[in-house]
C-alpha cells in the first residue's frame, strides 16, 4: 500500500511541485533501475530507460487511479523495457560483451581471491546470457521473484496479470535457466552445482 | 527422463507441492506428497526438483543493483508530451477515415442499386434494334438494300468514296449505303460473315442480300457485282466504277478501290468486282449516323449493354476491408492510450 508520505507527495506532484515527484524518484529509482538493468542488461541502456519512466510517470501522473504506486510506476518500466527489447530484436544494437558485464559485478561478495573473483565473473556471464534466452514475461518474472525478491502479489501486480500467470511464467523460466546453466557445468560453483541431466539419469 | 515442464501445463494450473519445494518453503505434507508421487511412478521428479531449487538459490544470490545517479527532472517536462499526443490520435483518424470509407461505399453501392433498377430496361437490345431499323429504314428509303457502293440514292450528295486503302469507311452516304449494303440487314444472311472485309465474303454477302427490286444497274451510280443480277433478263453484270457513272452523267457514286473501268470487247463497261469493303472501325459501327450502327445491332447492343454493365465493382469485398481497418486502427489506439497512460 502506498504510504501517507508518498500520498502527500503525489498529491502534490498533481499541483505542480516538481520538488515532490523528485522525492518519489529518490524512493524508487534504485528499484526502477535494478529491474530495468536486469532486463535490458546493459548500464546505459537502463539508465535512459529508467529517467524515460519517470518522465513518463511525471507526464501522465494524472492517469494514477490509487493503489500502490510502486506498482504503477513498476508498470512503466515493464513496457519502457518490453518496448526496448522489441526495438533491439527487430535492430540488434548492443553486443553481447557488454551486455554480460552486468551481472559479474553484483553475485554475493565477500572475501574472494582473484580466482573466485574469475568465477563469479564467469558465472554472471552465464546467467546474464540465460536471461536473454527467456522471453520477456519470462524474463520479467524470474526477475521481479527470484532476483528482486517480490512476492507473486506483488510481481503479478507489477506485472498487471494473475498469481497464477506469475507462478506459470516463473516455473517455465526456471526450468529453462537450469537447462542454460547446466550447458556450463565446470563454470558452476561448488556450493552452488547443480545436477546434471546425465546425474540425473543415474 | 521427468520433465518439470509436465508439472505445470496449463497456464493456471500449479503444483503447489512443488513450487513450495523449490522455493524452500515445503511443509512435510508437501514432502509426503512428492515422495509419494516419485514412487508411484514420476521417475527423476525430487532430482529435478532439486536440480530447479538450486537454479532459484543461484538467482537470489545476485545483489539488487543501485541506481548510479539521481534520477530526479531537472525540469518539468512538457512539449514532449505534445509530439506523442499526436501521434497517439494516428490510429483513432486512421480508424475514423476507414470507417467513413465505410460509410461512403455503402451508400454508393445503394445509389447504384437504386439507378440500375430504374434504367435498366431502357437498354434492352430488342429496343435497341428496334430504334436501329427504323435508322436503317431511313437510310435506305427504299426496299432495295443496294449491295454495290453506288446503291446509294440519287442525290444523296457529293460523295467522298471509299477510301479503301485505309481500310476504313466514310461516314459519308455512299459509305454508308455501301456498308449497309455489305453487311446484310437484318432480314438478310450473316451478318457476321459480311462485316468482314475479303473480296470473297464481299461477294457472300452480296450473295446474301435480297434481289433488288430498284432501277436496274444503269440508273445506278454503282453496279451489282456479278452474284446479284439486278436485270430481269439476267446476264452478268459487275460493278459500276464511279468514274464510269460520272462519264455517265452520273454521280459518280463511291469508289471501290481506285481502277478505272475498263472497256470489254463489246464496248459495255467491264465493271470488276469491287475491291474488299474495309473492315468497318469500331468508331464507325457506334456512329449513330453510320448505317453499320443499323446493321444487326441487336448483337452491338448487347455488347454495348455489357460493357455498360461491366464487371461489377466488388463493394462488399472493399466493406468489410475498411471495415477490419477501421476496427483494427481502433483496438491500435486504444492500446496506444493504455500504454501512455501507463
Amino acid at each position: 500500500m502506498t504510504s501517507p508520505e508518498e500520498q502527500k507527495l503525489i498529491q502534490l506532484s498533481l499541483e505542480g511541485h516538481l520538488d515532490s515527484f523528485n522525492r518519489l524518484v529518490e524512493m524508487h529509482q534504485d528499484a526502477v533501475y535494478s529491474v530495468a538493468l536486469r532486463m535490458v542488461r546493459n548500464h546505459a541502456t537502463a539508465e535512459d530507460l529508467a529517467q524515460e519512466a519517470f518522465i513518463s510517470a511525471f507526464r501522465n501522473l494524472r492517469s494514477y487511479r490509487g493503489g500502490v504506486f510502486k506498482a504503477w510506476l513498476m508498470r512503466i518500466v515493464r513496457n519502457a523495457t518490453y518496448d526496448h527489447l522489441r526495438r533491439t530484436k527487430r535492430r540488434p544494437e548492443t553486443s553481447m560483451e557488454e551486455n554480460i558485464v552486468t551481472f559479474s559485478n553484483t553475485i554475493e561478495s565477500g572475501e574472494r581471491s582473484p580466482q573466485e573473483w574469475a568465477q563469479s565473473s564467469e558465472l554472471g556471464e552465464i546467467i546474464s546470457h540465460c536471461l536473454g534466452n527467456l522471453s520477456e514475461d519470462q524474463r520479467m518474472a524470474v526477475v521481479l521473484v527470484d532476483i528482486e525478491g517480490y512476492q507473486y502479489d506483488e510481481a503479478a501486480d507489477y506485472m498487471g496479470v494473475s498469481i497464477g500467470t506469475v507462478k506459470s511464467r516463473l516455473n517455465r523460466a526456471r526450468a529453462r535457466m537450469r537447462d542454460c546453466l547446466q550447458t556450463h557445468p565446470e563454470h558452476l560453483p561448488d556450493s552452488m552445482r547443480l545436477h546434471s541431466k546425465e546425474d540425473r539419469k543415474e | 527422463m521427468f520433465n518439470p515442464l509436465r508439472l505445470f501445463r496449463r497456464a493456471d494450473h500449479i503444483d503447489e507441492a512443488a513450487d513450495a519445494y523449490v522455493e524452500g518453503r515445503a511443509t512435510e505434507r508437501d514432502l509426503v506428497e512428492l515422495r509419494s508421487r516419485a514412487a508411484a511412478g514420476e521417475q527423476g521428479l525430487i532430482e529435478d526438483l532439486d536440480s530447479i531449487r538450486s537454479t532459484v538459490s543461484l538467482l537470489r544470490s545476485i545483489e539488487p543493483a543501485s541506481a548510479p545517479r539521481s534520477f530526479a527532472l531537472a525540469e518539468a517536462p512538457v512539449q514532449v508530451r505534445i509530439k506523442r499526443s499526436r501521434m497517439a490520435m494516428a490510429p483513432a483518424v486512421f480508424a475514423i477515415a476507414a470507417a467513413a470509407m465505410v460509410g461512403l461505399l455503402a451508400v454508393g453501392n445503394l445509389a447504384d442499386v437504386v439507378r440500375q433498377s430504374d434504367s435498366g430496361s431502357d437498354e434492352s437490345p430488342a429496343s435497341a434494334q428496334a430504334e436501329n431499323a427504323a435508322m436503317s429504314s431511313e437510310d435506305s428509303g427504299s426496299d432495295f438494300d443496294p449491295v454495290l457502293p453506288g446503291g446509294q440514292q440519287s442525290g444523296s450528295g457529293p460523295q467522298s468514296g471509299v477510301q479503301t486503302g485505309e481500310g476504313s469507311l466514310a461516314s459519308d452516304p455512299p459509305a454508308r449505303s455501301a456498308a449497309t449494303a455489305t453487311v446484310a440487314p437484318a432480314s438478310g444472311g450473316s451478318t457476321g460473315d459480311s462485316a468482314s472485309s475479303s473480296s470473297g465474303s464481299q461477294g457472300s454477302a452480296m450473295t446474301d442480300m435480297p434481289e433488288p427490286s430498284s432501277p436496274p444497274v444503269g440508273e445506278a451510280v454503282g453496279a451489282l457485282p456479278e452474284s446479284v443480277d439486278p436485270m430481269p433478263g439476267g446476264g452478268t453484270s459487275t460493278l459500276v466504277e464511279p468514274s464510269d457513272a460520272g462519264a455517265q452523267g452520273g454521280d459518280p457514286g463511291f469508289t471501290f478501290g481506285q481502277e478505272d473501268p475498263k472497256t470489254t470487247d463489246d464496248g459495255s463497261a467491264e465493271r470488276d468486282m469491287p475491291a474488299p469493303l474495309p473492315l468497318p472501325t469500331s468508331t464507325n459501327l457506334f456512329d449513330q449516323d453510320a448505317p453499320i450502327a443499323s446493321i444487326d445491332t441487336g448483337d452491338f447492343v448487347a455488347e454495348q449493354g455489357d460493357e455498360e454493365a461491366g464487371v461489377p465493382l466488388p463493394i462488399w469485398q472493399l466493406q468489410l476491408g475498411f471495415a477490419i481497418f477501421a476496427v483494427v486502427m481502433a483496438g491500435a489506439w486504444m492500446l496506444l492510450q493504455r500504454r501512455l497512460t501507463a
